[in-house]
């Protein structure tokens, strides 16, 4: 069979990433621009300077990419990129970048959703056995999604409010840890013991999740002991969130591998890297006797190899683009 | 020699194709807040209609600003892309000086394009049309700078631009086909202003 290799562009948020992808699991190149050092000092992403960056670096990635899979664009056979969700002014220049290379080349323009993007970094690592559970966590994803075969997804539920990221950067943003806070709490909960008594969120029978009740929580426990004067024990309160955080986690999601009948579960996003999220599902699958896959912690953050990979599914179902693809801020993935 | 010129520096979107200092075709979307969605494919029908292919374009022009409409880094992706991949000649091109080279006979001309709060982008150039200030200055400064000046012709716009529609390509594309290309992956807007 021919082989089938697409160039990817992802540009969501705060990286300008481009990949190629071979058959939809095997990685030629990736390049991945990082502008976290540019947006660290303002303690968040800045959707302007985003986008700004995105315009100035774009054809240099390609350039880049190109020339460590020593391809050329003649040699692709689709164009893919990611046109939600995320920062409409970041995406743009992904999608402008990617219609003028599927005009140019008379190529295959193929959209993908950021998300089916995390789903499937896991593609790099392993085949997929359905149906399979995928849990999604990252800065604005906490969804519970089933797939009974390729490209097909179906939500069960996810939070309701904060995302699992956010709420970690809430709450290192609280103890005076630098941004990104995600990392430093998962580092320092290491250090301590789950002493602090904290309120589990949405405890209940959905596959729904609330983080804001538990955010808030930590932002008062930390204002009160203050004025009381008193010492908060930083490790241990990363300790106790990520504990807290983590069990509700682990519980709805093993609540749903059992209903479904799951033969697999994968983890997608950058709360992936999360070591006590890990360790935890690592336990809980193996005694549940699932499998379960979880992508190296380079590809559970922005990256366009997930989109290459991801591309190469949605292409074979049908999901092809005219040149009028545009940004979507906010989109559902169905 | 063929060229292409791409606007989407203002509400409106300019594409133009120049063929031996003729314009052949030209497409203009007026008031449209979808640049995003049609920029691309209004370039794949103007090439379609006149039988061109992408690679038959010898040089691409394109607004990179100075001015605060957001629209911009759409053409200038498009257009930095363009001729990275095909490696063709770029020029980028000032949405203040655009605006003033149908008019002669002046010893100065004045653009302006206004923005939201009390500032203006100015641009103030000689009777060759030379650069002499090119910025992004408040209200106030304006009276002054304009006191330095006899006999000029100033061009007034809003930031999006209803006018755009009017510009007289031949004209801009006659003074810049004279200017430096640059290497696409230097191509990017002019913002003039710092995010915060």
């Amino acid at each position: 069979m021919k082989e089938t290799y697409i160039l990817a562009i992802e540009s969501s948020c705060d990286e300008t990433s481009m990949s190629i992808i071979k058959d939809g699991h095997i990685e030629i190149s990736t390049v991945v621009l990082s502008q976290m050092d540019i947006h660290k000092k303002y303690g968040g992403v800045v959707p302007e300077i985003a986008s700004r960056n995105h315009v100035q670096n774009i054809t240099m990635v390609l350039e880049e990419c190109l020339e460590q899979a020593k391809m050329k664009i003649e040699d692709i056979d689709a164009i893919a990129v990611t046109y939600g969700p995320g920062l409409v002014g970041s995406l743009l220049v992904g999608i402008q970048c990617a219609k003028t290379l599927a005009f140019l080349y008379n190529k295959p323009l193929i959209p993908v959703h950021h998300i089916a993007g995390h789903i499937y970094a896991n593609r790099l690592v392993g085949d997929f056995k359905f149906p399979l559970l995928a849990l999604v966590v990252s800065g604005g994803h906490t969804d519970l999604i089933i797939m009974e075969k390729d490209y097909s997804f179906k939500y069960i539920g996810g939070t309701l409010d904060d995302a699992i990221g956010e709420a970690y950067d809430k709450v290192a943003r609280v103890l005076d840890l630098p941004y990104p806070g995600g990392p430093r709490i998962d580092k320092l909960s290491k250090e301590g013991n789950h002493t602090y008594t904290l309120p589990t969120p949405k405890d209940d029978n959905t596959y729904d999740f609330s983080f804001s009740g538990i955010k808030s929580a930590v932002i008062n426990l930390v204002h009160n002991e203050k004025q009381r004067g008193k010492k908060i024990n930083k490790a241990d309160l990363a300790c106790s969130f990520q504990d807290t955080v983590v069990n509700i986690i682990c519980k709805k999601t093993m609540k749903a591998i059992d209903k479904y009948q799951i033969k697999q579960l994968i983890v997608a996003g950058g709360v992936a890297a999360n070591s006590g999220l890990r360790i935890s599902l690592e336990k809980l699958c193996s005694k549940a006797k699932v499998e379960l896959l979880i992508p190296p912690i380079k590809y559970c953050t922005d990256n366009a190899a997930m989109i290459g990979c991801a591309a190469y599914y949605a292409m074979q179902n049908g999901k092809i683009s005219n040149l009028e693809l545009n940004a979507k801020a906010v989109e559902k993935l169905n | 020699m063929t060229y292409l010129f791409l606007d989407t520096s203002s509400s409106t979107l300019i594409l133009s194709l120049l063929k031996d200092d003729k314009e052949i075709d030209k497409i203009i979307l007026e008031n449209s807040k979808e640049h995003s969605i049609y920029a691309v494919s209004k370039l794949s029908e103007i090439l379609n209609r006149n039988k061109l292919e992408p690679k038959d374009i010898d040089r691409i022009f394109v607004t990179v600003g100075p001015g605060s409409f957001t629209g911009i880094r759409i053409g200038v992706t498009i257009a930095k892309t363009y001729a990275y991949c095909l490696n063709k000649k770029i020029t980028p091109i000032s949405s203040l000086k655009m605006k003033i080279l149908e008019y002669s006979g002046y010893d100065s001309y004045v653009s302006i394009i206004k923005d939201k709060r009390d500032l203006v982008y100015l641009g103030i150039y000689d009777k060759d049309y030379n650069t002499v200030f090119e910025g992004l200055i408040s209200n106030s400064i304006l009276q002054e700078k304009l006191n330095e000046l006899s006999n000029y012709k100033l061009v007034e716009s809003e930031n999006d631009d209803v006018d755009r529609k009017n510009l007289n390509v031949l004209k801009v594309i006659e003074y810049y086909k004279n200017q430096k290309d640059i290497n696409p992956h230097e191509v990017n807007p002019i913002y003039l202003k710092e995010v915060i």
